[in-house]
């Protein structure tokens, strides 16, 4: 829900009524969860920051769709994501041989940069974005589950079921990787 | 190999790596939002125009009474009047003169003109003819 009386109100209220500094204030307080969540799906910094770009220069207009159901960030989180997919089905259509394993999905048909400099990139490029990001909002942001299923709109079973899975396949990443150096 | 222990794990989110956006991101952003901004501005304004307009109840009488005479002079336009029926001339009329005009272009054709034409194919046959023979 949102906070009525904190600054988080007076900003959607700004927004909504045209007024750029509601903007600013969800930006510096939203801006770079969003980066970081988009660029774990994205796996590509420069794609990241151009759908962060976007967002912030849809929000004057759907900020009309938001009904204060869920807190602000949660809803942001939800828009975030959805974009991140559109964007990754709109390259995946876009060259649709090169996304062929499905599995591993890195995204090569989406330009120059699939930065995987550290070794949580690399853990998390064996999940789906969809995964990847459900596995990041909970442990890279701590993300409640309540609030994971307002994102993702799944019930609670199916998120822990989820996230169980998701977390064994980048644990036998991470221990393959552990053999392979030792090796 | 044991599997990473739960603060390994921990660890692995807490350490990674963590992106800031970039300086003039914002500014970007901003100056187009002002952008937008001022394009929604001007289209309500125009919407705002509008409305003032057929709020007024003198301008809007005018506007109807100019739509009416529009529509009334239309309709005449389109309507086939008797006159004009009166006017046209007979079927039988029309058939005559196209067939004159006919006669006339026919006459346009010289027969001279169409002898050498036919010459000129009997030549050509010749001379295939005669490349055969060679």
């Amino acid at each position: 829900m949102v906070n009525w009386f904190g600054p988080e109100r007076k900003s959607i209220e700004q927004l909504r009524e045209g007024r750029l500094e509601g903007l600013h204030w969800i930006y510096r307080t939203y801006s770079q969860r969003i980066l970081n969540q988009c660029f774990r799906i994205l796996l590509s910094r420069e794609q990241a920051e151009d759908v962060l770009q976007d967002l912030f220069l849809k929000l004057p207009t759907v900020i009309s769709e938001f009904r204060g159901e869920s807190a602000l960030g949660t809803w942001l989180y939800r828009v975030a994501h959805n974009m991140c997919l559109n964007r990754l089905q709109q390259a995946k259509n876009r060259n649709k041989l090169e996304w062929e394993n499905a599995e591993t999905l890195a995204p090569r048909g989406m330009g120059n940069s699939v930065e995987l400099s550290d070794l949580l990139a690399k853990a998390l490029a064996v999940l789906d974005p969809d995964t990847r990001s459900l596995l990041w909002l909970k442990e890279g942001e701590g993300v409640p589950l309540k609030e994971l299923m307002e994102i993702f709109g799944l019930p609670e079973g199916t998120l822990k079921s989820k996230l169980s899975r998701a977390r064994d396949r980048v644990k036998d990443y991470l221990e393959k990787e552990a053999k392979v150096e030792k090796a | 190999m044991k599997k990473p222990r739960s603060d390994e794990w921990g660890g692995l989110f807490r350490d990674a790596e963590r992106l800031a956006p970039p300086p003039g991101l914002w500014r970007r952003i901003e100056a187009q939002a002002r952008m937008d901004q001022e394009a929604r501005d001007q289209g309500s304004a125009a919407g705002a125009a509008g409305a003032a307009f057929w709020r007024n109840p003198v301008l809007r009488v005018a506007a109807s009474v100019v739509l009416a005479v529009g529509f009334l002079g239309l309709g005449l336009l389109l309507k086939p009047g008797p006159k004009r029926m009166a006017a046209s001339p007979a079927p039988a009329a029309v058939a005559e003169a196209q067939n004159a005009e006919g006669a006339e272009e026919m006459e346009l054709v010289d027969p001279e003109l169409l002898g050498w034409h036919a010459d000129l194919g009997e030549i050509d046959e010749e001379a295939e003819e005669a490349e055969e023979v060679l």
